[in-house]
């Protein structure tokens, strides 16, 4: 029997398990990327609307860090500002998972040792894994080069090396996770290991990036040599629409082969089961903190909050920073002046509107913290955790609460979070007393209503159907910051952003804020969630 | 009836969709009882837990634990039971010691003293990640929380699968006392020398119904004798002869059971085939199970 005896079963078995999952995350990041184009060709439909945003984009450090080294006053630079960085994140995070997944994770279940006990080789997992994220990582270039065809505002030529771009940056993360996998022995410490490993290559870039230089014209920037050495950074220095570089693409599968090489010689020094990080040891008895119900919900829902707690804070620096450096792009821009003037009275400040279009806009894509949150339902009931707990003598209502409670509490801190941090940026960066602190506090705030009908929606969904709240729950994520970043670009008809209960928050400071709406999306959310409360305590709970 | 029920389960029906888990099941326990609860895989024995549990809501039929609708009053019972689940899966970020202190707290208490020396007797280390225990030290971790709560009624869904024969013995250690302090335990078990060893009655399920429920002296098939024998002459004609159950053979080797009151007659009927090999033996609990579910108990007798 050979090593890769039985790769192909392995990578039907992946196919089968991955059949829903992996298309949606194909869909999603191909419509991010590829559906903004369109959007984007509307807003900046002048040379000097082009002109304006690049040259901001060019001498802002956040622009740069969040937007990569700019090339030019082109549509194709503002498309790679706009969501290169969120292509090759999901494509990151889509390629490591496939790997951990299906190798890490079948270890810890056991499924490892039953299929390794089978005609099924050594290398069989991690062979079936890698090939399953090259076919991923194929099918999202083809995509999304394919759309860009129909695009003709978009050179062609550059669409196929940026698409390719964000392709070599998923396989060089499934090379990451491909050694990763083998040093952790459970399977959220090889994700967090990979995890960390992006975060590192997009800070070595963003620092390669901010350190760069400008062109004399103002328009582009040449990275700092410290973008050289991040995978992310080789990504970016592909430099499509500009100079269309094959080198980088070829470090980026060369780094996808050296650490998948890597990945096997590691697996061949290990044990099934084992790595070569152990487990540290935990507490012999639970500490006053972890009891009760609310205890063991504070305790699964910490690392979640404390994660999307970060992201909350930086985007409030972030607004106040944008808000800042673009004033003069967005006030110049004819279609922005348009959007602007749609959201609020004409009586508003420039500023003031600029703030509640980007807060409402930011939570959006801040929602997936409800999501990550609430999923956790579903994982406590199909693992049979919830059995064990349920069977105590704790009730269901109080243990459903524990965790949508929790979210909904979580979620007031965050928004309060990112009001404070974007107050402080704000009063920091601009120096005008035009826009009150506080105003921002609120308009961060403004926002929890929305996000409670987000909250007791999933949770009615989890009540209904169980299982079934993952696929909707991220789903209804991808459409609400879908509807957030371009319903006011193009003229839907109204049921379709009255979807997205974020549609719904009033335009502040811009405009006068309606309780009455408010009110009405904290009573939604309530009879939501009461409903969901009602659902759950009368149906069977069921495990895998 | 001498004493009080703890248990009672009437035409107990469960339906998921158009599939019929439990079809009219009976079961009862009384006080200070342990009943072994048997039936093979997927004939409702899990499922039946659930609805005691009050985490499955039943189709139709009358249950009641400790004289209470265990769906309408769960939470309540549930301070008065303990359970230990077939699969154990617990956080698995969490230690075994955290675990077993998080479900004693959440159930109202735990015996320190119990908690001690169960960790002791199962040697189990709580310091180690739920997550990289084996399937045995997830049961324990499950045991230690369940044994470890001073409760009146111990549910036990297959709860020594994966120890090593040194834990089943302090396992069964810990039930008989259990038993001698007055405390009521279902267990649910493919065990069969388990079920022998330390239950009062059983009750055997099939398709989700009730095939037989008593005390293991009681069940009828459990007072025949057991043969396997070789004679000179074909057995065949033993096949026909009253009192004479689940016979089969092949060329002249036979196996089969017989009724106390026709031992006299078949040994004599053996006697003249002329005997080249015998052995007999009372009745076990596999021949009675595998009975039940309609396979031929050749592999269980042979090695016997």
């Amino acid at each position: 029997m050979g090593a890769f005896t039985g790769t192909g079963r392995l990578l039907k078995l992946a196919l089968r398990r991955d059949r829903i999952v992996l298309p949606v995350t194909i869909v999603i990041a191909v419509a991010l990327v590829a559906g903004s184009a369109p959007a984007l060709a509307e807003v900046y439909n002048t040379p000097a609307a082009i002109n304006s945003y690049v040259a901001s984009g060019a001498s802002s450090a956040v622009g740069r860090v969040f937007q990569g080294p700019i090339q030019g006053a082109t549509l194709g630079s503002i498309l790679i500002a706009e969501v290169f960085l969120f292509g090759a994140i999901i494509l990151g995070i889509m390629s490591a998972f496939i790997i951990t997944r299906h190798t890490r994770h079948n270890e810890e279940l056991g499924a490892a040792e039953l299929l390794g006990a089978g005609v099924v080789g050594r290398s069989a997992p991690l062979s079936a894994a890698v090939v399953l994220a090259l076919l991923a990582n194929g099918v999202t270039v083809i995509a999304l080069y394919a759309s860009f065809t129909l695009m003709p505002d978009f050179d062609q030529i550059g669409s196929l090396y940026m698409s390719l771009a964000l392709g070599g940056f998923g396989l060089a993360m499934a090379g990451v996770a491909a050694v990763t996998a083998q040093l952790s022995d459970y399977w959220r410490g090889a994700n967090l290991l990979a995890m960390a490993a992006l975060g590192v290559f997009f800070i070595v870039r963003g620092f390669g990036d901010v350190l760069g230089e400008l062109s004399a014209d103002g328009l582009s920037v040449t990275s700092h040599w410290l973008s050289w050495l991040s995978p992310m950074g080789w990504a970016y220095l592909v430099l499509p629409y500009a100079d269309n570089r094959v080198m980088p693409l070829l470090l980026l599968g060369g780094l996808f082969v050296v650490l998948t090489a890597i990945g096997y010689a590691l697996l061949y020094r290990r044990d099934v089961g084992s790595s070569l990080f152990a487990s540290r040891p935990g507490r012999a008895r639970a500490s006053a903190l972890l009891s009760g119900t609310w205890g063991l919900a504070a305790r699964l829902q910490w690392s979640n909050l404390l994660a999307w707690g970060a992201g909350f804070v930086v985007s409030g620096i972030l607004i106040a920073v944008v808000v800042n450096d673009y004033q003069q792009t967005f006030q110049e821009n004819e279609i922005f002046r348009q959007l602007l003037a749609s959201t609020g009275s004409t009586t508003a400040s420039f500023l003031e509107l600029i703030i509640a279009l980007m807060y409402p806009l930011m939570a959006t894509f801040l929602a997936g913290y409800a999501v990550a949150a609430l999923i956790k339902l579903s994982d406590e009931e199909t693992s049979g955790r919830l059995e064990a707990l349920l069977a105590t003598a704790t009730d269901r209502t109080r243990w459903l609460w524990s965790h949508v409670g929790s979210t909904m509490i979580g979620s007031v801190l965050l928004f309060a979070a990112m009001g404070v941090t974007g107050a402080l940026g704000f009063a920091a960066v601009s120096g005008t007393t035009e826009v009150d602190p506080s105003m921002i506090w609120w308009a961060s705030l403004i926002i929890v209503p929305a996000m409670l009908v987000f909250i007791s929606g999933i949770a009615l969904v989890y009540a209904l159907w169980g299982r079934w709240v993952k696929p909707f729950a991220w789903t209804w994520y991808a459409y609400c910051a879908f509807i957030g970043s371009f319903a006011g670009i193009f003229s839907w008809p109204d049921w379709v952003t009255k979807l997205s209960p974020f549609d719904y928050t009033p335009a502040y400071p811009s405009d006068t804020v309606e309780w009455s709406i408010l009110a009405a999306l904290v009573a939604v959310a309530v009879v939501m969630s009461l409903v969901a409360t009602v659902i759950f305590r009368q149906r069977d709970i069921t495990t895998e | 009836m001498s004493r009080e029920m703890v248990l009672q389960a009437r035409g107990l029906v469960k339906e998921f969709g158009g599939f019929r888990a439990l079809d009219g099941l009976d079961l009862e326990l009384r006080r200070g009882e342990v009943m072994g609860f048997l039936g093979p895989n997927g004939s409702g024995k899990s499922t039946t837990i659930r609805i005691l549990l009050g985490l499955l809501k039943k189709s139709a039929g009358d249950v009641t634990l400790l004289g209470e609708d265990p769906w309408k009053h769960a939470v309540e019972l549930h301070r008065q039971l303990a359970y230990v689940p077939g699969d154990v899966e617990l956080w698995p970020n969490l230690s075994g010691g955290e675990c077993i202190d998080l479900l004693g707290d959440l159930r109202g208490g735990l015996d320190e003293t119990r908690r001690a020396d169960l960790l002791e007797r199962f040697s189990l280390d709580p310091t180690k990640k739920f997550r990289t225990y084996s399937k045995g030290n997830r049961q324990k971790v499950a045991l230690v929380a369940a044994l470890a709560s001073d409760v009146d009624l111990y549910i036990l869904d297959e709860p020594t699968s994966g120890l090593d024969p040194l834990m089943e013995a302090v396992f069964q250690d810990y039930v008989r006392q259990l038993k001698a302090d007055g405390k009521t335990v279902l267990l649910s078990s493919h065990i069969l020398a388990e079920v022998e060893a330390l239950c009062d009655r059983v009750t055997i399920i099939r398709d989700g119904r009730t095939v037989e429920t008593g005390s293991l002296a009681d069940i009828q098939q459990l007072q025949q004798t057991h043969f396997d024998i070789t004679t000179v002459k074909s057995p065949e004609n033993l096949a026909e002869m009253p009192g004479v159950h689940n016979y089969q053979h092949s060329d002249n080797t036979a196996s089969f059971q017989v009724e106390p009151d026709q031992l006299a007659a078949v040994t004599e009927a053996v006697a003249a085939l002329g005997v080249t090999h015998i052995t007999s033996h009372p009745p076990k609990l596999e021949e009675l199970f595998l009975r039940h579910y309609d396979k031929q108990p050749e592999t269980a007798t042979r090695e016997s």
